[in-house]
């Protein structure tokens, strides 16, 4: 279906002719295989605004935009008309190191923030998925966690104050720029992890972290992988903070370090200072005992490139493989889904109960059955990607708790219902 | 609002006919849950439901739907902001005896307790498995975990370990309408919207947290305390930015002024320096290497900053020595003045000097002399004005005062509130941080949740008057 | 001002309809501390068995939010006035004080049953009048135990139980001198109170106190014609009563010239110290004065005095358990640990609750007996790991209550006032 005239002179007289695209190149923000009709790139909230407003008007489905990197995650849009790419949304407004704050708008590239912050000794520990890709709008809006997550939290434990644009075209804003702040209800929260369904953010204030002194990484090649899990569990237990504990399956292991342990590897990340690492290596070995046939320490230069292309784990593990399952458990259950990995392809973050699963669209009944046991262990599964078919055939996320109070909160920001209709919620 | 006399026995007979056996409606008895800790307001419930189970809230809850009964949910009643003051004529839900520990995982480090436990008690009851509960607001020997929930609580170890919303994993909420949901849980993520994190901090407003699944945290193996005295609050302050810029983040950062120090030392003779302009406690807390390497980074620091003297303690009975003055200044400040009201609020760290010596001079302007001791990490101000009710006049200026503090603190980038709460305190405040779009959509949030305005009504957000009246 | 402020109508100076003066009522400003050392709220965890709660309901009654009714007088009769509440109050709010004012207004709309009543008016208005009345009680005590079958009686009655379990324990009467002398130097005269309870049930700990006095230096007189300190007067609503024995104690000890007097009753010296306040607006005020300054507890003076010499060890351990009005109104924290530390070789155990109320709070076994049983019961529980050789407390209605415990469960060991053991240290006997 063509756009009509109306609205693309109406986003043109708004954004410029050069920052609306309605022909072929709206392919490339696809979603589920469709394709909006137009595609906007705002340079302003008061941009934002005024588009939601006209879609609103409307009744057009609207979806915002970041880097991409997880628009695999979700149910396929109801109704998809405009897509809202925020990439041009990308000043930092107001950077305080000695406030361990900054204010970027949502458009920001991590990888752009991640610099500026390293050049005061400072960082957000979030690992995003793509880190060269993602923007920071994206990466709040997804909330997924990164492979630090157990040690660090989640995104939402690092927004301070966000404004968004909701359903209804106004501006709203949350939080503020203070470390601690009660007041009024956390809109921070509620927006992280909503999908781009309430509101379209626009501007986020993120508390930061000085960088630790020095980071190393044991990778433990394992012989067998049945004892994986276990090993992580141990590891968990035992040492006294590891920064991250991951598990990878044997063929990714070979791709990223060139060593090919049967049973998969263990990566244990410690952040700190020198003489607390080495006990804390040291400790390691105890644990793992004879249980690794190698152990290995990657440290200083090698270590920030093999943990991008880990936090790149579609395109690491998952390459070729077109659906991502994501499952997330209490931590302490993993082990039991040690089964449903083998012989895959996957990685899982131990320390904080997350498998990122890669597989063939095979087997239906399968999934069904895993994300029963899934819930069965009080835990969750989402798709990160897959064909229509499956997804036609399998929801992407498992049933919503409280679904009509969701439905109500929905309406309550977005009451036309025309922010990323159907993804999420209805 | 208030209940019909012949409505009420209807009212009694149906509190009684859903199983609730404590329910209180003698004057006397309602009087004790008429107010907080809040000293600007209180207000008579009709009806206190003491309840003795989750079941007693959710039908409490419906009873209230029933009869259109406002409702107040209560902890310990520890709350500064008057959050737990009830409506007039209400029903106040006292919480305190939801109390049990129900499950403690240690293999997910969390556990399952009720809204009425008392947050020291959690630390104390999961000491054996080597975890505590992270966040320490200073009532914490008397508050309670859902009155924490409620206010998003904080603490001086909020600085390292975030304050309360960051370690509340999971809630079981009776809706306002009386249905009742279960939110987050052990694993890391769920589908849908993070309601969990909009309950906590909403004061109530939202529904009543029966279960709490909180997050527990391991305790460090290391701990050392440092007490730092400047004789300039510059300095103190200028140090405070330093630390962190060094990259370290101490469990606590408490500064305290020097007419702080003057009362602590004349009343409890803790052995502060005598010409110190300002006092720093630090603690940093870890492995072995980092506690020590971060300990000699603070104390060198401290002195090019001009530190007069530092003090570096190790055990426990060394540490409880250097904190002793600080956990006695509120006592030390009662013998100074009968009555005082304490504020909050948060300013960016960078402007710490700025807003205190604001806070001095308004305080001054007033007669008053402020008394400054607060966790100037996170930038999080507790000035404390005290005066004494028999004096004419004394309590409306302290009022007055208190005012113009707020609006210099929010001048400087500050908030309203950094861990205390809007309650009925600073409700009506809320128009000079947010606008009226972005009240409005807390509004119609608090609809989705409360079509029928039942819980907690009149709490966070302006009343309506009000907040048209400050927007224009 | 953006707040509708409701300015309390407390006027300063003045005394409430409540009772407590309304300074005390606004010092309180509900902070919760209270809360947390408060024995009855932490066994009920229910407001109107806090500090706290009990102020917010004199607060109601002082604003005329609510009237001086029958639940008023029940709550203000379920504290114990052990004031924990003080010691760790933030504000300094006086509550003992205050609930005692309250109590005055609370018995003009108070219920109580008959036996209770009864038990009440024998004890505080007929019993206690006098020395001689009081002998005549113990000896109706006496025949009392003789009578078969009492405790299934004394079941029945509500309070009555713990009344029969306390006051049905035999007394015991040693001779007491006169008056004893130092063989060294004098350190001053210190006259001894002897009181009621203690000085019919405990006299053994009198006969300890006097033999440490005169080690310690001092002429100890113990007169003869005193009588009662007034102190269960005080605390249970009945002042009139309690001044009239004050200003008779006053009197008599001040006739003997002391340099200090001594009182080895915690609740009694709690009370004896605020004489001053009590009988501030009576013709005895400025003999108050003069007595209160000299009043101290047989503690006080002997950790003040010089090391006693020689004490021998004693091989033992012992449990201490602290009088409310000792650490908590006297503020008097840790001493009975630290005078029984200097005798050698005594194992010394003070629990982590041992500053929490036995329960036995004067008459409040009488008047809320089964929150009394479920103190004690508590206290006994946490007590009992520590398989202790004895127990003590320095103060009667505490040595009543915790042998009434100890007894039920079947411990046969000593329980007394630390005294006694302290002065099994001292060589010649």
């Amino acid at each position: 279906m063509a756009v009509s005239a109306d609205l693309r002179e109406t986003l043109v007289g708004l954004v410029g002719p050069e920052n609306v695209l309605t022909g072929p190149e709206t392919l490339l923000y696809a979603v589920d295989g469709v394709a909006p009709k137009a595609v906007v790139f705002p340079e302003t909230r008061d941009q934002v605004r005024e588009i939601v407003r006209a879609a609103r008007r409307e009744r057009l489905g609207v979806l915002p935009f970041g880097g991409g990197t997880k628009v695999g995650f979700g149910n396929p849009p109801a109704a998809y008309d405009i897509a809202v790419v925020t990439r041009r949304l990308n000043r930092v407004v107001d950077y305080s190191p000695a406030d361990l704050t900054v204010v970027v708008e949502a458009g920001l590239g991590f990888d752009r923030l991640t610099d500026l912050l390293r050049r005061e000794g400072q960082f957000l520990p979030l690992d995003p998925v793509g880190p060269g890709r993602s923007t920071v709008g994206g990466i709040v809006a997804a909330g997924l966690g990164g492979l630090r997550r157990a040690f660090y939290g989640p995104p939402r434990d690092w927004v301070l104050g966000v404004a968004a644009v909701a359903g209804d075209g106004e501006l709203i804003r949350g939080g503020g720029r203070t470390v601690k702040n009660v007041s009024g209800y956390d809109l921070c929260r509620l927006l992280a992890g909503s999908w781009g369904s309430l509101g379209i953010i626009v501007e986020l204030c993120f508390k930061v972290f000085p960088l630790p002194p020095e980071d190393v990484l044991a990778v433990l090649g394992l012989p067998a992988p049945a004892d994986l899990f276990g090993l992580g569990r141990d590891v968990w237990r035992q040492v006294p903070y590891p920064a991250a504990i991951l598990g990878l399956d044997a063929e990714s292991a070979r791709t990223l370090t060139g060593r090919g342990p049967a049973g998969g590897a263990l990566l244990v990340l410690f952040s700190g200072v020198r003489p607390d690492l080495e006990s804390q290596l040291s400790q390691l070995r105890s644990v793992a005992g004879g249980r690794a046939e190698f152990f290995e320490v990657v440290r200083d230069d090698d270590l920030p490139g093999l943990w991008a292309r880990l936090c790149d784990h579609p395109d690491l593990v998952g390459r070729d493989l077109p659906v991502w399952v994501r499952l997330s458990v209490p931590p302490a259950e993993i082990g039991a889904f040690a089964p449903n990995v083998a012989g895959r392809r996957f990685l899982a973050d131990i320390a904080g109960g997350i498998i990122n699963l890669y597989r063939e669209p095979d087997d239906p009944a399968g999934m069904v059955d895993l994300r029963r046991r899934a819930n069965a262990a009080g835990g969750s599964l989402a798709l990160g990607r897959a064909p229509a078919a499956l997804k036609a055939a399998f929801p992407a996320w498992d049933a919503l708790p409280a679904p009509e109070l969701m439905d109500r909160v929905k309406r309550a920001l977005d009451p036309d219902g025309i922010l990323s209709p159907g993804r999420l919620v209805r | 609002m208030t209940v019909q006399i012949h409505q009420r026995s209807a009212v009694l007979e149906a509190f009684r006919a859903a199983g609730i056996r404590q329910v209180l409606t003698d004057p006397v008895e309602v009087a004790i849950f008429a107010k907080d800790a809040c000293p600007l307001d209180q207000a008579m419930p009709a009806f206190v439901v003491v309840a003795e189970s989750a079941d007693d809230v959710v039908a409490a809850v419906r009873v209230c739907n029933r009869f259109s009964l406002p409702f107040t949910a209560r902890g310990a009643g520890t709350g500064i902001s008057g959050g737990a003051v009830p409506v007039e004529g209400g029903v106040v839900i006292s919480l305190a005896k939801l109390n049990r520990i129900l499950e403690v995982d240690p293999e997910n480090r969390c556990a399952w307790v009720g809204p009425g436990l008392v947050n020291l008690q959690l630390s104390e009851h999961v000491r054996p498995y080597g975890l505590h509960y992270a966040p320490d607001p200073s009532s914490y020997m008397v508050s309670t975990i859902g009155g924490n929930v409620a206010e998003n609580a904080g603490g001086p170890h909020c600085l390292a370990y975030g304050v309360t919303t960051n370690h509340i994993l999971g809630l079981e909420l009776v809706l306002p309408t009386g249905e009742v949901v279960t939110l987050g849980g052990k694993a890391a993520e769920y589908p849908g919207f993070d309601l969990r994190g909009l309950v906590v901090g909403s004061e109530g407003t939202l529904g009543i947290v029966t279960r709490v699944l909180v997050k527990l945290t391991p305790n460090p193996p290391e701990l050392r305390t440092l007490l730092i005295s400047f004789r300039s609050l510059a300095d103190a302050a200028a140090a405070v930015s330093a630390v962190i810029a060094a990259g370290v983040i101490p469990v606590a950062l408490e500064m305290m002024d020097r007419p702080c120090l003057e009362v602590i030392e004349e009343y409890v003779h803790a052995g502060y320096p005598a010409d110190a302009e300002a006092v720093l406690i630090v603690e940093v807390d870890g492995l072995p290497g980092k506690v020590a390497a971060e300990a000699e980074q603070v104390a060198q620091i401290a002195r090019a900053h001009n530190a007069v003297e530092v003090r570096l303690a190790t055990d426990p009975e060394q540490r409880a020595r250097l904190w002793f003055g600080r956990r006695a200044a509120f006592g030390a400040i009662a013998k100074l003045k009968p009555n005082y009201y304490l504020h909050d609020f948060v300013v960016p760290r960078t402007r710490l000097v700025e807003v205190l010596t604001q806070i001095r001079t308004i305080c001054e302007k007033y007669g008053f002399v402020p008394l400054n001791v607060f966790h100037a990490g996170d930038g999080n101000l507790h000035p404390l004005i005290v005066y004494d009710y028999a004096e004419a006049g004394a309590y409306e200026r302290a009022l007055r005062a208190g005012q113009e503090i707020i609006r210099v603190c929010i001048a400087a980038g500050g908030t309203l509130s950094g861990e205390h709460g809007i309650g009925i305190e600073k409700r009506d405040l809320m128009p000079l941080v947010f606008s009226p779009e972005d009240l409005a959509a807390m509004r119609r949030l608090k609809r989705a949740f409360d079509p029928n305005n039942l819980a907690n009504p009149d709490k966070l957000l302006p009343l309506e008057t009000a907040g048209q009246e400050a927007a224009h | 001002m953006d707040h509708q402020v409701k300015v309390a109508t407390l006027i300063p100076g003045q005394r409430t309809a409540a009772g407590p003066l309304a300074d005390d009522i606004r010092r309180c400003v509900a902070c919760g501390i209270c809360l947390t050392v408060c024995p009855t709220y932490q066994v009920t965890l229910e407001e109107w068995q806090s500090p706290r709660g009990r102020i917010a309901a004199m607060r109601a009654v002082a604003e005329g939010r609510a009237p001086l009714n029958e639940r008023f007088a029940a709550f203000m009769y379920d504290c114990l006035a052990c004031r924990a509440c003080e010691a760790v109050c933030p504000s300094g709010v006086p509550f003992g004080r205050m609930v005692e004012a309250a109590r005055v207004e609370a018995e003009r709309v108070v219920r109580r049953p008959l036996t209770v009543r009864l038990s009440r008016w024998i004890l505080l208005n007929w019993a206690l009048k006098s020395r001689r009345r009081f002998a005549r009680f113990v000896r109706l005590l006496d025949l009392y135990r003789k009578i078969p079958g009492r405790r299934v009686l004394a079941g029945i009655a509500p309070g009555l139980k713990m009344a029969e379990a306390q006051f049905g324990q035999a007394t015991d009467r040693v001779d007491l001198p006169e008056r004893l002398t130092p063989a060294g130097p004098v350190a001053g005269r210190a006259v001894l109170l002897t009181g009621c309870v203690m000085d019919f049930w405990f006299r053994p700990a009198h006969l300890a106190t006097a033999r440490t006095l005169v080690a310690a230096g001092y002429e100890v007189v113990i007169p003869r014609d005193q009588w009662c300190c007034g102190a269960l007067h005080f605390h249970n609503g009945q002042p009139e009563n309690g001044r009239r024995l004050a200003a008779d104690l006053v009197r008599t000890v001040l006739n003997y010239g002391p340099d200090v007097i001594v009182t080895n009753s915690a609740g009694c010296g709690s009370v004896l110290k605020e004489y001053a306040e009590l009988l501030a607006e009576t013709p005895g005020a400025e003999a108050a004065v003069e007595f209160g300054r000299r009043v101290r507890d047989i503690h006080e003076v002997l950790l003040a005095a010089p090391e006693l010499p020689n004490l021998r060890p004693v091989r033992r351990r012992v449990v201490v358990e602290n009088p409310c009005h000792l650490v908590h109104a006297q503020r008097l924290a840790g001493v009975t640990r630290q005078l029984l530390g200097r005798v050698p070789e005594l194992e010394v155990i003070e629990p982590r609750d041992a500053n929490r109320c036995c329960g036995a709070a004067g008459i409040f076994g009488l008047e809320r007996p089964d929150m009394s049983a479920r103190l004690l019961n508590d206290k006994l529980a946490a007590l009992e790991p520590f398989r202790p050789d004895e127990i003590v407390s320095a103060n009667p209605g505490c040595l009543l209550q915790l042998r009434t415990g100890a007894r039920e469960r079947g411990w046969n060991i000593p329980i007394r006032h630390p005294v006694e053991l302290f002065a099994e240290g001292l060589a010649d006997g």
